[in-house]
């Protein structure tokens, strides 16, 4: 139905000298990352860490749109997804955990939710 | 006539606050002859211009050796460990680590690979210093720190080496400061 690439191009390729002056588009990372899938929304998380302009070194957690494939929020973690985000429901609020680690970052789990006022 | 010349010299040591020693020897000398006045005058004059010079200098030097560690820290492509260390690092790792990581370092569904695209991007711009680290505090996963320091910075230099990092005449450092001072760099 729709195919998009995951995950910013990699550091060692986005600074690599010998593609310097190429107009590189986004290539998406190499790796092996569990997702989850909700009514709306498919959440995974970049396999692998970048530093870009865009942001400081670390990967993102990705929430595409299920029916188009389109990136509809995306938000900075420390270290790459290691597991398969899950979703939860305590009292009305919705939270998403992620398993992450990666490079010197030591294995942890993270939840978010929204922002009291977005809820 | 002696006095007021004493009188001088003072007034121009007082105006330097870097003087007030030789302004007390100019005090001193009073009483005794305008010849030590005359010295005194000399060095309140000449003593603060040379030290400032030399501060110049060591400013200077200083500052040429920051520079230059900054601009050249040691990478992994600098020949940093040797073939002998990371033949007993192969050892270690085909006996500790490789139930997990696999005998090609390829890594499985919960262990992550030590090569290819993944593990260069989540080290990159990292130091030897943090995956000696890494493994010492959280590796094996099963009875972690049993490790030496020696068998770590072996099995760091065996992933080196698989990793088609250069080779060099000499051993990785066991002590984590000198391996904090080697920069994992995805490319030269």
């Amino acid at each position: 139905m729709w195919q998009v690439p995951h995950g910013d191009t990699p550091d060692g390729v986005r600074n690599n000298a010998a593609l310097k002056g190429l107009n590189i588009p986004k290539t998406g990372q190499g790796g092996s990352v569990g997702l989850l899938v909700t009514k709306t929304v498919v959440v995974v998380g970049d396999p692998q860490v970048t530093t870009t302009p865009d942001h400081p070194r670390g990967a993102m957690l990705r929430a595409y749109d299920k029916t188009t494939g389109k990136e509809v929020g995306a938000l900075l973690m420390p270290a790459p997804q290691s597991g398969s985000p899950m979703t939860y429901s305590v009292n009305g609020t919705q939270y998403i955990v992620v398993a992450v680690s990666g490079g010197n970052y030591s294995g942890e789990y993270i939840a978010y939710r929204l922002p009291a006022d977005a809820r | 006539m002696i006095e007021s010349k004493i009188l001088k010299s003072d007034e121009s040591c007082i105006l330097n606050p870097k003087s007030e020693t030789l302004n007390w020897t100019a005090n001193l000398s009073m009483a005794t002859s305008n010849l030590k006045s005359r010295i005194s005058d000399l060095r309140c004059r000449t003593r603060p211009i040379s030290k400032f010079l030399l501060f110049g200098i060591l400013f200077l030097l200083g500052l040429a050796i920051f520079t230059y560690a900054q601009d050249a820290p040691r990478t992994v492509w600098d020949g940093v460990y040797n073939e002998e260390q990371a033949q007993r690092g192969r050892a270690v790792f085909l006996d500790q680590c490789s139930n997990c990581h696999g005998r090609d370092l390829e890594g499985a569904d919960m262990t992550p690979a030590l090569t290819g695209g993944a593990f260069m991007a989540n080290w990159d711009g990292l130091t030897l210093g943090d995956l000696a680290d890494r493994i010492r505090v959280s590796m094996p996963l099963n009875s972690p720190g049993t490790l030496s320091r020696q068998q770590t910075v072996d099995v760091v230099a065996f992933i080196l080496r698989f990793d088609q990092f250069p080779a060099g005449k000499e051993e990785l450092p066991r002590e984590v400061p000198a391996l904090k001072q080697i920069l994992f760099k995805a490319r030269p």
